[in-house]
């Protein structure tokens, strides 16, 4: 081995310390970097990277089985504006019961041979593909808590037939609640009704509501009026998403910068801090007959060893973690298969790399051009000339001189004050954002629990009819009562719309249980209906 | 008559505003003369040592060791110069104390191109003749003051340089040791190794050297020979 090579393996060696804290700040900074560059990454327009992934489809469309057919659909694929197209696939509505509880809505039950396609590939999120009867495999985003082995009853149903999970999907653009082999879906459909078919399109072009309109005006040419019962655009779902995400992006990618930046911040000062303690080692280096250079090379390759551990051990690591947060992730933006890019990894690795080697080089060159002398003096012999300004005039404040000491430390190193201002001011910036956000999340998150009443009755199966009028005027007539309303629930399908909707009617005024009438009959969160008969025209219209 | 290993012609230093610390200094060292630098603290005694070994720049005047103009070389080429025509011992040894014994003597060696091992087997023959073989795998931090500076001696003698600089050798020892690195000295340079020793200590300046130059305020205010030696 050489003299450096010797001097680089006994300094990483008998400096254990100084290896372990170098090799754990790159492994944390890495690790931290891998996820915020990942999540940034995923950030970016994560429902059209989804749709592009898993070649979305651009028009879902339900036709009436009673007014089409198989022929005429799979020859209407073959219109000009179609790029590709999947189906026709059977469809049946059915309303499922678990566990003996009814109260779910209807779903949207597509038989599908299998999750692959030219359009709509589906990620199987979990379990295996339904390729049995009997097997149903959930959508992620659905109106049921998918979860491995439960069973679906449909009691309505000829042969009451029942459906066990086995798997778990998701569908960029929700084309359905579920799906099962396609021999199923006969056992899904009520006595003598046809049931529907979806056909999923792609088409040329579909970047406006116009143009998907185009397109599957063409496809349903020569149909009858009554044979398409539902259209669902891809930019319905787009919006939906995007809504959905609009929330959450800022945050994440929030978070991922200050990941970012308070890593190299941290390693920095790390290196910086590792190579700056051997001034003195650097002065006898020299001293005994090292080159500034070599001094230069010892102290990069000292900093990279043990680097190169933490960034080899932090890349995986962040990988390791980036499973649960990216599949949060997923579940935020709507999409699948959310997973860190490799050129993530390269970049990481290759600006870690970047970061402490430039680290290192700059103090050690620093240090190595220092006079030999002075080196080997430091930690001896005071150095002249730095900050003494600022000491003189701390020295005059009305404060212990211990504290006027410190004070005055800062301007005799303002690179490394500020550096380690800057780390400050960024950590600071973190815990606060991170506890903000709690917060504020708790606050929402109580707003829309509407659960803020000191009490809440839930009336039984024989009292339904008095909760409409017997137990207003019971609480009314009590003193102790300052307010009250009541709630019923229901959930409805709409087609053209992907999923459910919640129908919540109200007796009374609710506005202090957390819900806010935003903008009536236009597009706000939350639509009133007055009268039995009133529209709910904004959800119809989309 | 050979020509001189050391040759200061009107040295000047002065560090930020301060007095100077050496001003105007001329002096001239043969090879085989053991020489002491004797004087107070800030007279400028390890001022004129850097100067002579390349540690520092004079401001005015030239330093020339072994024929090289010291001052007019860049920090490589003072690299180079001290690797094979230098030998330096510091008060506090200035060992490194991640490299065991035999390394810490074997380094400039290695760093002046020669081989591990025969390296290796250099260091080993000169901790043999510093009675300091038996810590040949230690490591610095477990030996004594004296131990420490009988390594730093074999450290500086590992070239086989021309000059061997000593800034206050003894400064860090108690008083045995101390008597025991001057011992060291002078056997050093009965065997014709030319020697400069910057020393506080005139016990240690009559022992181990033959002319004793003073300093007082940057100035050399007096350069004697002691003939009893010669």
């Amino acid at each position: 081995m050489s003299a450096a090579g010797r001097v680089i393996s006994a300094g990483i060696r008998r400096r254990k310390v100084q290896t372990l804290v170098v090799a754990l700040a790159t492994l944390m900074a890495v690790t931290a970097s891998v996820l915020g560059a990942g999540l940034v990454a995923a950030s970016d327009a994560p429902f059209d990277t989804a749709f592009a992934r898993e070649r979305g489809a651009h028009a879902t469309v339900l036709y009436d089985a009673a007014q089409t057919d198989v022929q005429h659909l799979s020859s209407a694929a073959a219109a000009a504006a179609v790029a590709s197209s999947a189906g026709p696939f059977a469809v049946a509505s059915a309303t499922p019961e678990i566990k003996g509880d009814a109260g779910y809505a209807p779903l949207t039950v597509v038989g599908r041979p299998g999750p692959d396609g030219p359009v709509d590939r589906l990620t199987l999120t979990e379990g295996t593909w339904a390729t049995q009867p009997g097997q149903v495999v959930l959508n992620v985003d659905g109106e049921i808590f998918p979860e491995l082995g439960l069973r679906l009853d449909f009691p309505q149903l000829p042969g009451k037939p029942t459906l066990t999970v086995v798997g778990v999907a998701r569908s960029v653009t929700r084309s359905a609640s579920a799906w099962v082999a396609p021999s199923q879906i006969a056992g899904l459909l009520p006595a003598g009704r046809p049931g529907g078919y979806q056909m999923l399109y792609r088409f040329r072009s579909a970047a406006t509501a116009a143009e998907v309109d185009a397109g599957t005006a063409e496809v349903n040419a020569g149909l009858g009026p009554h044979a398409v019962a539902g259209v669902q655009s891809w930019l319905t779902a787009k919006e939906e998403a995007d809504r959905n995400t609009a929330l959450f992006i800022p945050f994440l990618v929030a978070f991922g910068l200050l990941g970012l930046i308070m890593s190299v911040l941290i390693v920095g000062n790390v290196v910086a801090g590792a190579v700056g303690t051997g001034i003195r080692r650097i002065g006898i280096l020299k001293a005994v007959g090292f080159t500034p250079g070599q001094v230069v090379l010892v102290y990069i390759a000292q900093a990279l060893v043990p680097a190169f551990a933490g960034i080899v051990m932090g890349v995986i690591a962040g990988n390791f973690l980036a499973r649960p947060v990216m599949a949060d992730a997923e579940q935020v933006y709507g999409s699948a298969s959310l997973t860190i890019a490799p050129w993530i990894d390269l970049a990481v690795a290759a600006g870690a790399v970047l970061i402490v080697g430039l680290t290192a080089w700059a103090t050690a060159w620093r240090a190595g051009r220092l006079r030999t002398v002075e080196a080997i003096a430091v930690g001896r012999t005071p150095r002249p000339g730095r900050g003494q300004r600022a000491a003189r005039l701390t020295a005059r404040l009305p404060l212990p001189r211990a504290v006027t000491l410190g004070l005055s430390r800062p301007f005799a190193r303002p690179a490394r004050a500020l550096a380690m201002t800057t780390a400050v001011l960024f950590g600071a910036i973190a815990v606060t954002f991170a506890l903000g956000l709690g917060s504020t999340l708790d606050h929402i998150m109580t707003a829309r629990a509407h659960d803020v009443a000191d009490v809440t009755v839930r009336p039984g199966e024989d009292s339904v009819a008095d909760a409409a009028t017997g137990i207003p005027s019971a609480l009314s007539a009590r003193p102790e009562t300052k307010a009250f309303y009541g709630e019923g629930t229901t959930q409805m399908t709409i087609a053209g719309t992907p999923g459910f909707t919640n129908v919540i009617a109200f007796t009374g005024d609710a506005s202090w249980g957390g819900y806010e009438l935003l903008r009536p009959g236009l597009d706000g969160d939350i639509e009133t209906w007055r009268n039995t008969g009133d529209a709910c025209t904004e959800e119809v219209q989309r | 008559m050979p020509a001189p290993v050391i040759e200061l012609s009107d040295v000047s230093r002065t560090y930020d505003e301060g007095p100077p610390a050496l001003q105007d200094a001329s002096l001239v060292i043969q090879p085989g003369e053991a020489v002491a630098i004797l004087g107070p603290s800030g007279s400028g005694k390890s001022t004129m040592l850097n100067l002579i070994a390349g540690l520092d720049r004079p401001d005015t005047g030239t330093v020339t060791v072994d024929g090289t103009r010291v001052d007019q070389l860049n920090e490589a080429e003072l690299t180079r110069l001290r690797r094979t025509k230098i030998g330096m011992i510091f008060q506090f040894f200035n060992l490194l104390d991640d490299l065991t014994v035999v390394d810490n003597i074997a380094l400039p060696a290695q760093l002046a191109g020669m081989g591990r091992r025969e390296a290796q087997s250099r260091a080993l023959e000169l901790l043999g003749n510093l009675d300091i073989k038996r810590h040949a795998k230690a490591y610095p931090g477990r030996l004594s003051g004296g131990q420490r500076q009988r390594v730093a001696v074999a450290r500086a003698l590992m070239n086989r340089p021309p000059l061997l600089l000593a800034d206050e050798p003894t400064g860090a020892l108690d008083h045995a040791s101390g008597k025991d690195v001057g011992r060291l000295l002078n056997e050093l340079n009965a065997d014709g190794q030319t020697i400069v020793v910057v020393t506080h200590d005139e016990a240690l300046a009559e022992s181990c050297t033959h002319r004793t130059v003073r300093l007082l305020d940057g100035r050399i205010s007096a350069d004697t020979t002691t003939a009893a030696r010669r």
